[in-house]
């Protein structure tokens, strides 16, 4: 069986998502990082919200407490106003200690950030949400109970900044190879002089 | 006659079965890259498999650590090389955000017309080795053929065929030449012809549609778990595109279908749709690559801004890649150095879910599968 030439082209291809999609009135869906953090204090608890950031340039964020993520993102993934079924990515930064004398114009210090943003297919919002861990254990539940692709990215945040993701199924390097010693984006990473038996130049 | 089925037949007594272990790749020509599944085996079926990654990470996010914002412009070619443009595309629009710039408008229309040329070449490449996967050598030598085509355009345009440096924070690096714009035309006009040709020769040919339907079935909330996204996830009927919900550089001008699953055959999230989707794409690309000649503004092709920026805030952006929305979140400190830059990669979370998709499937659609979630190692290593 072969279609004929030139159908393919003109025939147009706007389907329905398979998801099922929640209805929600147009108002309720939230505006800013102010509703989103509104709706984070009445529903998963009014301590979670650490702070809320909108000043700079680029992308707002609100801050959360380490130990509720899991509630968190889950909120955020099962309420019909936000609907964030995707989760874009989890990154994170160091900050080490503020050093003097060097022109940084850094709001966090002192501390690892972990960045998850989730998104919205159905709203087509997406919510960056950060959580600030102790630089010396940093440690975090893992959300891969929520996300099937947390399982990956947790795993590069680990090998690459050396956070800890309490309950992961699967918590080893993935990048680098099992025996590398230490974790390259922490700012206070020393390059090896050599690794198994070979100079490493630099 | 003897039951060869009873674990009592006297002469299956004392055979012994045990799983089989195999490694798939590095080198294994179906991988597309340095991938190396470890497979578990009982006969045929697949009980575990495991992909090993890594072989050519190199660093990028530590490396822009050092360097100024132009500096890592190559940085991205190098992650993604055969989509490269569309890689430089989504840095430099980050940083642009971050700089509340906004590229000249013949600039936009430049980058519209190379990041979906890029497309063309990408998505041929991806349906032509995917054909040599499943044991067409033919259509592999056309999409070969037709992506040379736009591989000379892009040298025309920039200087190198594959690793570009062309779209620079502020615009592009070069203007299109009148002689250009007339071959992109021809291009355009010869391509759809051999699209038809292309689509004929492999998309419905039988063996193709029985190694390819019904295999590798994503579902769609099982796509949007796995964090699928662009053509794999429109494959898995979710009906999502960046450059239709939240436009960037100029899309919103251009008129053009997102391209869904519609199971014409096999069933929707099968291989055979997410191969399909791509070929779908191309047909698209071309369309807003004739809006964008046709309405192509005058100006400069780069804007007036700083060649060492020194943005401050932080941003995460996507942008849709031919492999997927690819995003980068960048922590700007005001220095002339990035603090941090992190690119969320779409191949990267594609081959997370190799494991759970494989278990259960014969060996060779392992192979099918792999070649049609359109993995690239240099994206998936950085």
């Amino acid at each position: 069986m072969s279609e004929s030439k030139g159908q393919i082209a003109t025939r147009t291809y706007h389907s329905n998502p398979v998801a099922p999609v929640p209805q929600v009135v147009g108002s309720a869906v939230p505006k800013s990082i102010d509703d989103v953090a509104d709706a984070l204090k009445q529903k998963v608890g009014g301590d979670v919200v650490v702070a809320v950031e909108k000043e700079h340039i680029g992308t707002p964020f609100v801050v959360v407490s380490s130990s509720r993520i899991v509630d968190v993102l889950k909120f955020l993934r099962d309420d019909e106003r936000f609907y964030c079924t995707n989760l874009n990515v989890v990154s994170a930064v160091d900050y080490p200690a503020k050093i003097e004398g060097v022109e940084t114009q850094l709001k966090s210090f002192d501390c690892i950030e972990v960045v998850y943003v989730v998104q919205s297919y159905v709203h087509k919002h997406h919510v960056m949400v950060k959580v600030k861990l102790d630089r010396s254990a940093p440690k975090i539940p893992s959300v891969t109970g929520l996300f099937r692709s947390a399982n990956w990215y947790e795993r590069e945040c680990y090998d690459m900044l050396g956070i800890h993701f309490e309950g992961h199924p699967n918590h080893k390097r993935i990048l680098l190879p099992p025996d590398w010693v230490g974790h390259p984006l922490r700012r206070d990473y020393e390059f090896p002089e050599e690794y198994n038996g070979m100079k490493v130049p630099l | 006659m003897q039951d060869f089925t009873s674990p009592q037949n006297e002469e299956t007594v004392g055979l012994k079965t045990e799983e089989l272990t195999i490694n798939m790749g590095p080198q294994h020509p179906s991988t597309h890259g340095v991938l190396r599944v470890q497979i578990h085996s009982d006969g045929e079926i697949i009980r575990a498999a495991y992909p090993d990654i890594g072989y050519l990470h190199r660093c990028f996010e530590k490396h822009a650590e050092s360097r100024e914002y132009v500096q890592i412009v190559p940085f991205c070619d190098r992650m993604d090389y055969v989509a490269a443009m569309s890689q430089e595309l989504g840095y430099c629009l980050a940083v642009e955000k971050l700089l509340g710039f906004e590229a000249p408008e013949r600039a936009q229309a430049i980058r519209v017309i190379v990041s979906e040329l890029q497309r063309i070449a990408s998505h041929l490449l991806s349906v032509g080795t995917y054909g040599l996967d499943m044991g067409g050598f033919a259509p592999f030598i056309n999409a070969f053929r037709d992506r040379e085509h736009v591989l000379r355009l892009f040298e025309e345009i920039c200087g190198a065929r594959l690793l570009y440096n062309y779209i620079r924070p502020g615009g592009v690096s070069r203007d299109l030449s009148p002689g250009v714009i007339d071959k992109i035309k021809d291009f355009v006009k010869y391509f759809k012809p051999c699209l038809d040709e292309f689509n004929e020769l492999l998309t419905y040919n039988s063996i193709f549609v029985s190694r390819t339907t019904n295999v590798g079935v994503v579902t769609g909330e099982g796509a949007i778990s796995y964090g699928f996204s662009g053509p794999n996830l429109r494959g898995s009927g979710i009906d999502v595109d960046i450059r239709r919900d939240a436009p960037y550089s100029g899309y919103n001008k251009y008129e053009f279908d997102v391209c869904v699953g519609l199971g014409e055959r096999g069933i929707v999230g099968d291989c055979w749709n997410r191969y399909f989707v791509r070929v779908k794409e191309m047909y698209q690309s071309l369309k807003i690559i004739d809006q964008a000649i046709a309405s192509l503004p005058e100006g400069e092709a780069m804007g007036k801004i700083s060649k060492s920026p020194k943005p401050v805030g932080e941003i995460y952006m996507e942008t849709e890649c031919p492999r997927g929305n690819l995003g980068y979140h960048i922590v700007a400190d005001g220095t002339k150095k990035p603090w941090r830059v992190k690119a969320k990669s779409p191949c990267f979370i594609a081959t997370s879910s190799l494991d759970e998709m494989c278990r259960g499937m014969m060996i060779a659609d392992v192979v099918s599968y792999l070649g049609s979630i359109d993995i690239v190692l240099g994206e998936v290593d950085r």
